[in-house]
């Protein structure tokens, strides 16, 4: 065998044991460890009287937001932004959906790419990676504009009120305990750990409520 | 590497293939070492499995002109891939409908020029 063949083969294995080999900590279990000040913690998945018990914290702030007079829902805000500041969401929205349209064109184009055309596939991976990225500007401006609405402090207040009852950490072993006690607890806790916990959580909870 | 990356490289990895595979197989096998209340990452996990297994099958079957083995490896030609082929799917879809539009419409044709005594006299009656 040629040697050219044997490194070939050689490569072959090494690439695959690469990928067999992968760290799959991430999905064998339904929690994420992370490491904070040299202590281990793990954010777990929330239990169905976790979510009851966040979606009457939801709804108790939203009632009371809803009430209070210096609060805003996203509709209302949407309508001071354009009137008081010439900010128009709906533009935007529409500027971001073309952003879209634009790139299922490219998707079509690179999909009907032969292997052998290098230049044409690099030219369209280049060009979906531009205007996937303005469309993500545009979603994380939106997001931006909209973040001080009614319905996304509710949003944020569910998550933050999961992340305090799923946050454990580690004793010895295989021993785990609640980082906060009470929501108060967490909400007073000053160190960077809550939002630690709050972004770890995030990732492993991802969209699932949507 | 994001989550969606690195798991994306984990489902089309030999390994969790072949776990998928045989999980499929066989109910005895378990992908996680939890059974239920599977997490937002694990359920993205699935998803890319699924659709790796398939894609798997249909390069296989050589099912499409532009799927091969290094589309399968580059996540943006994937992602490319999959809108070019539900686009194919939908169109396949349209055509069979219309076809079969056609023929229904031709069978109705047949029928209506083929009057027989009988037909005539039902007519008559009403």
């Amino acid at each position: 065998m040629k040697v050219e063949k044997k490194l070939s083969n050689l490569q072959e294995l090494v690439d695959e044991l690469n990928i067999d080999l992968l760290d799959d900590s991430i999905v064998k279990s339904n929690m994420l460890p992370f490491l904070h000040e040299d202590k281990l913690y793990r954010v777990k998945m929330p239990t169905q009287r976790d979510l009851a018990l966040a979606r009457e914290v939801e709804d108790k702030l939203k009632i009371k937001l809803l009430r209070a007079e210096d609060t805003i829902t996203r509709k209302s805000l949407m309508k001071v932004l354009k009137d008081k500041q010439g900010i128009d969401i709906e533009v935007l929205d529409s500027k971001r959906e073309k952003y879209a349209t634009k790139l299922k064109d490219l998707y079509l184009a690179l999909a009907q790419s032969n292997d052998k055309e290098l230049k044409r596939i690099k030219k369209f991976k280049e060009l979906i990676k531009k205007v996937k990225s303005q469309h993500m500007s545009i979603s994380v401006e939106i997001s931006d504009y909209l973040s001080p609405s009614i319905e996304n402090q509710v949003e944020t207040a569910y998550i933050k009120y999961l992340t305090s009852v799923c946050t454990e950490k580690n004793i010895k072993d295989n021993e785990w305990e609640l980082v906060w006690a009470t929501i108060e607890d967490f909400e007073n806790d000053r160190s960077a750990l809550p939002n630690m916990a709050n972004l770890c959580f995030s990732r492993l909870f991802l969209t699932l409520r949507s | 590497m994001t989550d969606e990356k690195e798991i994306r490289k984990l489902a089309r990895s030999n390994y969790w293939q072949n776990l998928y595979q045989s999980s499929k197989d066989c109910s005895g096998i378990n992908l996680f070492e939890n059974k239920e209340n599977f997490s937002g990452l694990q359920t993205l996990f699935l998803y890319w499995l699924s659709i790796y297994d398939l894609l798997f099958k249909e390069l296989r079957d050589k099912e499409w002109k532009y799927l091969s083995e290094k589309v399968i490896e580059d996540d943006a030609r994937v992602d490319a891939f999959l809108y070019y082929r539900g686009k194919e799917l939908e169109k396949l879809i349209r055509k069979n409908k219309l076809e079969q539009e056609k023929c229904k419409l031709k069978s109705k044709g047949k029928h209506k020029g083929n009057v027989t005594p009988f037909s005539v006299d039902m007519i008559r009656g009403e």
